[in-house]
């Protein structure tokens, strides 16, 4: 039996990336394994613990219930697009500050989650908050301090937009 | 000075590469020509194989191997178990034990469904998936021990029953003592089975050497020194020709610890196929057959004098412990060890038993057999307090052990025979600044009035100890090269709880260098000769400590030879900002990249000393170290629905000097939220057939963002006088009372109905019928 | 966990769809969203031998409010109906409801036309759209055909679906003055299996009962339509005592099984209780003129 194999044409982190991959291949492991963006977490496999998040066309999915062949024409973004070189993105650093991260296994998803609620409201009320951050499970934090940062970082951008004039 | 680093907020160096993707977990270590490995599982409870057929999946494109027991030769093995009594105490205290040893590969029977049959070895995880399915074994089901009380089932064939672990422990006539008391409570409790699911799975790839002659083997493992002792015993190598080392874990939990079926296997296919075998557990695999906790249920009696004083305790306790013995005499004997602190109790008997289910073997989680134990305790102190009408905090402030009575002998053995004795600790103190901080006596009040209004609000206290910090040896060696960087290497493994950190903070404060200039190897067997692992809370104290004695001799190694160098006494010098100088004369003075440079064997070096400026140290603990907690919460309770929500939740956590507050806070956070978890949403349950009905992680919940009340964290630091860093372990310490403090508050909550919660899990369906339940009895 | 091999085809319009769908055997499967499908299928439950992906066809993806009735597309996500402030302000319940459904990445790429097909009787759209009385619109090799949502969920996991069906949209009659819906849910924990779902849509005037429709999901392989007309119950005042009632009345028609979790009396309990409250709620609602219309 030939096993189908499909193009696909898709941006990663601002690369654009060509391939051709099994229907089956879900984007987790294309990321992974033949793009090697480890950063990308796998844990449930089944879109409970939301480790695996990243963005497709802004929007946060669960890359282990996406298949690398519904990311043709997509772009897509990983926890490797958010800091500039070492430099730390205000999240990333906001995490760190905040020690929001033990293991880091699930980190990841977390930061690309809320990357994208920011992105969409970056006003986001307390409760939206907890609502996003209910897309992720992490097992070492007990999320105190993830909570406690990602309200700093709302703060932090919804302060910059005040400054700004309208 | 020489706590310069120690107690402080620190940020984590591990932080910036695991916040960009840098981290390399298991699932990311690769080698070329990397197989792919799968386990094949059992699917039925118990059953004979009567033989497994896997031409077929040999003929499928791609995959390269299919083992079964008897492939395996001198790796198919009976494992070993850890935690046993020395053998002094066993000659003590006699227990029962019977032998109920993992086997690398089932063979001829399976006992849980999720028990290793046979190994599939693909060049691609996907293939490896696919054929799978085309490995047939033929079982003929037995029937089922689905729990303690299954009778008619034997675990093994030739015991007269499943008891594995049968004893009898305390200290006095307890018996007749709590008999003899004004009061007694008698109660039966029960602790459900659940677990650790760190979010990363178990894995490990292992590499053969060129030639032939051994491995290295990359695995997400709490223990990689007992790792390597089993590989080379398996595979009939020299302990050197063995290299296990940690990459970055997510998570462990205990999970991790132990040695699995795995743990041999991987290393064995790759030596036997000569080329890197990696294996990923996948959560499916995780749910059947990394280790189940908690299962455990107590029948106690506690007596009391008519002031509330506790005159004795007598129980019993049966852990449902599956399929096999791995921990033998842990859960269950550290539960007994638990119930001597923080309130005393003149006399205890306990009779303790393990027995064999068909289902995954129970092994320690986070908190080990203290949760149970401690949940058991502090109900026995609330039911005590309503049948005397007394306080919950009152009857609580009667019993404490005090602290002018420190260090306190329990007379009796811990279970590594070592004598039990408090170290450090002010009980009375602990639970008043919790009482304090949450304002006990004001929420009565709130109590209530809220009551008029029908609304049903209640508080919950639970009190523990903790022992931390298990010997009996850890070692370290702290090695500075000649760019001036400083290594720490340890054995202990790094699972998350940054102890890389702290252990870089302990080098620091004695080399008087920024941690930063520390970089710190955990988990590496070619890093030090002997370790235990990262287990019962004893990584920052016993590798704490032997960083901290490794520091001290590096450092008088560099003033040797920095007194030679600069012609001075060595009790002249001083170490500041990475340079030995001369007190008190400025620019007598010789750095320590220099001084690794003048310890090179070609390097004028003083009389006797050996080249190289690094130095091994062995920490030898005399006994555990008792740690301690106060936790109190307040909660409503929707009588219709049996939600219930946790208002506050305030707890006082001593364990000793604090390395670094900001990672002990993360270690409380997440116990907590481990015990919330645990106490209202995991559940592992099994059907009569011994099948597993909460095996992924849609069945099996973790508690989420939105299920943590904000917690308020209280500091009280006891230092251990047994230790020179005087630290305790602070790891497991969150998460052994919550289970206590909800059942309390969620009681204390419901009490105009008269609801007795004695078990967990505590959720909504379970308080609905606890109060349909007491409104029958009324 | 990995899924089995399939073939991947992607129409580019529903017409191609329907045909492709019908050409491909009984074993091919639609992916819309894929939020439930590929769990299945990495867990090896399910076993498509085709998907055809209908995620991106425009047709699919259409709101519409007019006069008469509310569009939804089956392939618009949980999340473009919770962000929609159109169909917020047409029927507040819908951005409810879509509230309670998993998490948030989970509703970026799961579809209302998905979960209808899923059928699973403990989520949150069909118990909906039945109590809504939404019309379910299917596309086949022989045209088109409209399912009323009570009659389109046949047990767990079984909907009127037949092979080579597509849904392709729902529509929902928009409501009268004085009608509102409300709906709730109690679980174990936010965006897990809930024990139990209830959707109440009643029509009061000066707070007495015209008409009413209790949906209870989770009591059952199919949400149950458990009150349907205002019954007995047609001009009482809705009060504390009439909702006890009324609850009491509803769940004794409810069978609801136990499972891993939860006895089934509990689950009556638990349903008894949401419809009292949310009674009460709706009335609230009405009385203060936050009307659902």
């Amino acid at each position: 039996m030939t096993v189908q194999t499909i193009p696909i044409t898709l941006t990663v982190n601002g690369n654009c990336v060509a391939a051709e991959v099994p229907p089956r291949l879900l984007l987790s492991d294309f990321l992974r394994h033949n793009l090697g963006l480890t950063g990308t977490h796998v844990s449930c496999e089944i879109g409970a613990c939301g480790v695996c998040t990243v963005l497709l066309d802004g929007r946060p999915v669960r890359s282990c219930l996406t298949l690398a062949v519904q990311a043709d024409e997509a772009e897509i973004e990983s926890v490797e697009s958010l800091s500039d070189g070492d430099e730390l993105s205000p999240l990333q650093a906001a995490f760190w500050r905040n020690h929001s991260l033990q293991c880091g296994f699930c980190t990841p998803g977390f930061l690309m989650t809320l990357t994208a609620l920011f992105r969409r409201n970056p006003n986001a009320s307390d409760e939206e908050i907890l609502e996003a951050l209910d897309n992720v499970l992490c097992r070492c934090t007990g999320y105190v301090n993830i909570i406690k940062a990602a309200k700093q970082v709302r703060d932090q951008l919804s302060s910059h937009i005040r400054k700004q004039p309208a | 000075m020489s706590d310069l680093f120690i107690g402080s907020a620190v940020l984590r160096g591990e932080d910036p590469r695991l916040l960009t993707g840098k981290g390399r977990y298991i699932s990311d270590v690769a080698a070329p020509g990397m197989l792919h490995a799968v386990v094949i599982r059992s699917v039925y409870a118990h059953a004979k194989i009567k033989s497994v057929a896997a031409s077929k999946a040999l003929a499928h494109p791609g995959v390269v191997a299919v083992y079964t027991a008897g492939d395996l030769g001198s790796a198919q093995m009976n494992l070993p178990s850890f935690g046993q009594f020395p053998k002094q105490l066993m000659n003590e205290l006699r227990p029962l034990v019977r032998e109920a040893a993992v086997t690398t590969l089932a063979s001829g029977k399976v006992r849980y469904v999720g028990e290793p049959v046979a190994l599939l070895v693909a060049e691609d995880p996907y293939v490896a998936a696919d054929a799978v399915e085309l490995v047939d074994i033929d079982y003929e089901p037995l029937p089922v021990a689905a729990d303690v009380n299954a009778t008619k089932v034997r675990v093994f064939d030739d015991w007269p029953d499943n008891v594995a672990l049968d004893m009898v422990v305390g200290k006095g006539d307890a018996e007749a003592i709590v008999n003899s008391s004004p009061h007694v409570i008698a109660e039966k409790f029960y602790s459900h089975r659940y677990t650790g699911v760190p979010l990363e799975g178990r894995g490990c790839l292992a590499i053969p050497d060129a030639g032939g002659q051994g491995l290295t083997i990359w695995t997400a493992h709490q223990m990689p020194h007992f790792n390597r002792s089993l590989v080379c015993e398996a595979l009939r190598l020299p302990s050197f020709a063995v290299r296990v080392a940690q990459p970055d874990i997510g998570g462990a939990f205990g999970q991790k610890a132990g040695l699995y079926p795995e743990d041999v296997l991987i290393p064995f296919a790759a030596h036997k196929l000569q080329r890197p075998v990696k294996w990923l557990e996948d959560k499916n695999e995780h749910f059947m057959a990394s280790s189940h906790s908690r299962e455990q249920m107590f029948e106690a009696r506690l007596g009391l004098t008519e002031d509330g004083a506790i005159t004795g305790l007598t129980y019993s306790a049966i852990v449902d412990a599956g399929a096999y013995l791995t921990f033998p005499v842990v859960l269950p004997y550290l539960g007994f060890c638990h119930l001597l602190g923080p309130y005393r109790i003149p006399v205890i008997r306990a009779h303790i038993q393990s027995i064999l289910t068909n289902k995954v073997t129970s092994a320690p989680y986070r908190g080990a057999g203290r949760p149970e134990a401690v949940f058991m305790l502090n109900r026995l102190m609330d039911l005590a307090a309503e049948e005397l009408n007394l306080d919950p905090a009152e009857i609580r402030r009667r019993n404490f052990i005090q602290p002018e009575e420190m260090p306190y002998s329990l007379d009796l053995p811990y279970r590594d025979g070592s004598p039990m004795v408090l170290d450090s600790g002010d009980y009375p103190k602990a639970l008043e600044m919790t009482l304090d901080a949450i304002g006990y006596e004001r929420f009565r009040e709130e109590q209530r009035e809220a009551l008029k209004q029908g609304r049903y609000i209640g508080i919950g206290i639970a009190c523990n100890v903790e022992s931390g910090g298990i010997g009996p040896v850890e070692s370290a060696r702290v090695e500075i090269a000649t760019d001036g960087t400083i290594g720490v290497f340890v054995g202990i493994t790094d699972t998350g709880q940054g102890s890389k950190t702290s252990l870089a903070q302990v080098c620091a404060a004695i080399l008087k260098v920024e941690p930063g200039k520390v970089r710190v190897s955990t988990g590496d067997t070619a890093g030090v000769q002997f370790s235990r692992g990262t287990y019962h809370s004893r990584a920052a104290v016993t590798a704490g400590n032997a960083v901290n004695m490794a520091a001290i001799a590096v450092r008088e190694k560099a003033f040797k030879i920095a007194a030679h160098h600069l012609e001075a006494s060595v009790e002249d010098l001083e170490i500041h900002g990475g340079d030995v100088r001369v007190v008190g004369v400025p620019g007598m003075k010789v750095s320590l990249a220099e001084c690794a440079k003048l310890a090179l064997p070609e390097a004028s070096r003083p009389p006797g000393v050996t080249p190289g400026l690094n130095e091994t140290s062995y920490f030898e603990a005399p006994q555990v170290v008792w740690g301690n907690a106060s936790h109190v919460a307040t909660v409503e309770v929707d009588k219709d629905t049996g939600a219930f929500k946790v208002l506050r939740y305030v707890v006082l956590h001593d364990c000793g000097t604090v390395l670094n507050p900001i990672i002990l806070e993360g270690q409380v956070h997440g116990g907590i939220a481990a015990g919330i978890g645990g106490t209202r949403l995991e559940q592992l349950k099994y059907n009569e057939e011994g099948q597993l009905l909460t095996g992924t992680l849609a069945d099996y919940m973790l508690p989420r963002a939105s299920d943590m009340p904000s917690i308020e964290l209280l500091h009280l630091e006891t230092p251990s006088p047994l230790n020179p860093l005087g630290v305790k372990g602070g790891g497991e310490g969150g998460t052994i009372a919550p289970p206590a403090v909800f059942a309390a508050a969620v009681e204390d909550a419901l009490r105009p109905f008269g609801v007795r919660i004695t078990e967990t899990p505590i959720t909504a369906p379970k308080i609905l019928a606890a109060i349909r339940n007491a409104k029958v009895k009324a | 966990m990995k899924p089995p091999s399939f073939s991947y085809l992607r129409p580019a319009s529903l017409e191609e769809a329907v045909v492709a769908l019908c050409e491909s055997g009984d074993d091919a499967m639609v992916l819309a969203g894929g939020q439930s499908l590929l769990p299945a299928m990495v867990l090896r439950v399910a076993r498509p031998s085709v998907l055809v992906d209908i995620s991106s066809l425009r047709e699919l993806r259409q709101v519409e409010i007019d006069d008469q009735c509310i569009t939804i597309g089956a392939a618009v996500t949980h999340n473009e109906i919770l962000h929609s402030d159109e169909l917020a302000s047409a029927m507040p319940v819908l951005r409810t409801a879509a509230g309670w459904i998993a998490h948030y990445s989970i509703r970026e790429k799961g579809t209302f036309g998905g979960s209808l097909a899923n059928a699973d009787p403990a989520s949150e759209w069909p118990c909906i759209a039945i109590c809504i009385g939404a019309t379910v619109h299917v596309a086949g090799r022989e045209g088109s055909k409209a399912v009323k949502a009570e009659e389109f969920f046949l047990g767990p996991l079984t909907s009127a679906l037949e092979p080579g069906e597509i849904i392709t949209h729902v529509t929902i009659p928009r409501l009268d003055d004085g009608e509102i819906v409300v709906f709730d849910e109690l679980a174990a924990q936010h965006g897990a299996f809930g024990y139990v779902l209830v959707a109440i849509k009643a029509r009061l005037v000066r707070n007495r009962i015209k008409d009413i429709r209790i949906c209870v999901g989770g009591c059952g392989g199919v949400p149950e339509l458990a009150m349907s007309h205002a019954e007995e119950f047609q001009e009482a005042e809705l009060n504390e005592q009439l909702a006890v009632q009324m609850a009491e009345v509803t769940v004794k028609r409810l069978e609801p099984d136990g499972d891993r979790y939860i006895a089934s009396d509990d689950r009556r309990q638990m349903a008894a209780e949401l419809i009292r409250r949310n009674l009460l709620e709706l009335g609230a609602k009405l009385g203060q003129g936050k009307l659902g219309a």
